[in-house]
């Protein structure tokens, strides 16, 4: 069984504003591992003991993402790629387009993917979009936001909760799937781990090698336009 | 001049303060009214690779150095110093004297397991006519044969109930005195002879056990002779070089958390319809232990950035030593009197935190025999 795992790095929650002269956003602090994708990682490290998942990571953006992979070299990563690009981040279609090409880049490169694991969503943009458009992009069967994850042979069976009911759907491998904060107490990860991570090898990805071209990207190509940002009163 | 912490260091910091909020610090009052060191914490720090941090990476530790290691002490001691002394105490004075003078040997047989937990390290100096007198020690090494036969007493060992490896320190020589005629052994709680005595029962750090160890005729092998023949007082005194600096980390740690509940009180506490933080003599006190707390913090990592560059550090350490463990008294004392009657009371953290800290201006080297060291450092060298 091979797990990618999909991880993002947003500001920290407690440090970012709205600038109200200029209408823009800023940050004040460092940037963070998207709290939801803590319980990704746990989810991932509970297979990798469970089923003996190959557990690979992925996270885009520019440069400073390489610390969040990091972290899933912490939690018991075989395996990190760090998409380098510089899309608008409140572009779902865009990245999500670019991370579907980099798992098809990674299948190729370490074998078919049996499960996609993205978080709930983020604090960034809070659309919870990305993982669904992959599952559009790669055509995988999705089960979002779940709570409750077993594997039985090459069928998932995803349970999540719907407005205080549980849903459990069996979804057949390869898939992907969004993982509800509900569904486990992140591990602190070992020291030895931590210590190892920064020694560990960052696999580099660029758009070129996933044979998107800047076009993919054009304005009017992905459907979202961001025409105001404004501060809550 | 960089004193930014390496990414590794912020790493291990954030890390160990999920574990302190998630292990230790809610049980710490728990801990401090059942007087036994928790070993349910200490084998999850196991599992976590926490009980090498300062352990060399050969060894099965994680290679952290002083500053690292300092690091780790500061934020355990935040969130209890009782159980912050057992495993810190396991890491430099227990484990520190093999890592010092250990033969590969040595070092091969006992650090691993140390670095993994399953051993836990003891340093035994102390006896009942030795204290800061430490060259007065009667505990005594005979030959025989293969072994040495040690007896004698030490009292207050830290760890001592459950220790598994401890150094333990003997006369070898009367006529030669502390500098030629003490002895350093690795002693293993399994040796015949090896007799753990009446626990202690202590006003603060409750958390951390400790005992009196007998040595009843206790045959120790020869090749656990701990560096060289009759230098047991050098491994002592470079062992606690460390062990002073890294108790000034965890007087640090102490004050951190002292000030951050007296902010918290202060700013929701009402008296004269505001909060107390409005006070201008209440935040003269939180001034100063702010103040109090960044000399510390400035101290501490500038001694152990020295001291992993090589640098001799003795007076530092020294110096770290006397001037946190009396300073953080003074800021935990200010955050008492911040908490009124509060402060006082069994209930809240700071009653026991306040008793947790007065045993650093003794254990390690009283205050008087900081200065001591200091005073003959600076009037055999000089000043700055």
């Amino acid at each position: 069984m091979r797990v990618i795992v999909l991880l993002k790095q947003v500001p920290d929650p407690g440090q970012i504003g709205v600038s109200r002269t200029k209408g823009t956003l800023f940050e004040k602090g460092k940037r963070i591992l998207n709290p939801a994708d803590e319980h990704v990682l746990e989810l991932a490290a509970e297979l990798k003991s469970k089923e003996q998942a190959d557990f690979v990571a992925l996270a885009s953006g520019p440069e400073p993402v390489v610390e969040v992979l990091r972290r899933a070299y912490a939690f018991g990563a075989d395996q990190c790629y760090h998409l380098v690009e510089e899309l608008d981040e409140g572009d779902h279609f865009a990245k999500a387009r670019a991370l579907a090409g980099a798992i098809r880049l990674i299948a190729k490169e370490r074998g078919e993917v049996d499960l996609v694991l993205a978080g709930k969503g983020s604090p960034a943009w809070g659309a919870g979009q990305t993982g669904a458009r992959i599952a559009a992009e790669l055509e995988l069967p999705q089960a979002l936001w779940v709570a409750k994850l077993r594997v039985h042979g090459r069928e998932l069976e995803a349970t999540q909760l719907a407005g205080g009911e549980e849903q459990v759907r069996r979804v057949p491998m390869p898939a992907l799937v969004t993982v509800d904060p509900s569904a486990n107490k992140p591990r602190i990860p070992n020291a030895l781990l931590l210590m190892k991570a920064f020694k560990r090898e960052v696999k580099k990805l660029g758009l070129e090698e996933l044979g998107l071209t800047p076009d993919a990207f054009a304005a009017g190509s992905t459907q979202v336009r961001i025409v105001r940002t404004y501060a809550p009163d | 001049m960089d004193f930014k912490f390496t990414e590794e260091q912020e790493a291990i910091r954030e890390m160990v303060r999920d574990f302190v909020d998630q292990e230790m610090r809610p049980r710490a009052q728990a801990i401090d009214e059942e007087e036994k060191t928790d070993f349910n914490i200490i084998n999850k720090a196991a599992e976590l690779g926490l009980m090498g941090v300062s352990l060399p990476e050969e060894y099965g530790g994680i290679g952290q150095g002083k500053v690292g290691f300092c690091i780790f002490v500061e934020e355990m001691s935040k969130g209890c110093a009782g159980t912050a002394t057992a495993i810190g105490c396991h890491q430099s004075i227990g484990a520190m004297t093999i890592v010092v003078d250990g033969t590969p040997e040595q070092k091969q047989k006992y650090l691993p397991d140390m670095a993994a937990g399953k051993k836990i390290g003891a340093f035994a100096l102390t006896e009942p006519n030795a204290g800061s007198d430490a060259a007065a020690i009667q505990t005594t090494a005979t030959k025989d044969g293969d072994y040495w036969i040690l007896n004698g007493r030490k009292q207050w060992v830290t760890n001592g109930p459950f220790a598994n490896v401890v150094t333990v320190f003997a006369v070898t020589d009367k006529g030669l005195g502390a500098h030629g005629g003490v002895t350093a052994f690795i002693v293993e709680n399994t040796f015949p002879g090896y007799v753990v005595g009446t626990k202690d029962h202590k006003m603060g750090i409750r958390g951390s056990e400790s005992c009196e160890l007998i040595f009843d005729n206790c045959k120790v092998p020869k090749e656990n002779i701990l560096g060289q023949f009759g230098a047991g007082f050098l491994t002592a005194m470079r062992t606690l070089d460390m062990g002073r600096m890294t108790l000034a980390a965890g007087c640090l740690g102490g004050a951190k958390e002292a000030l951050k509940l007296s902010v918290k009180h202060c700013s929701e506490r009402f008296q004269f319809g505001k909060p107390l933080a409005e006070q201008p003599v209440v935040q003269q006190y939180l001034a100063q232990m702010a103040a109090d707390i960044y000399s510390m913090e400035s101290m501490i990592y500038r001694t152990a950035a020295m001291a992993d560059n090589g640098q001799k550090y003795s007076r530092e350490s020294a110096i770290c030593k006397l001037f946190c463990s009396e300073t953080s008294g003074r800021v935990i004392d200010t955050a008492v009197q911040l908490h009124g009657g509060l402060g006082y009371m069994r209930e809240h953290p700071i009653e026991r935190i306040y008793r947790d800290c007065r045993i650093n201006r003794i254990f390690e080297g009283t205050s008087e025999i900081q200065k001591l060291v200091i005073a003959r450092d600076v009037l055999k060298k000089g000043g700055y």
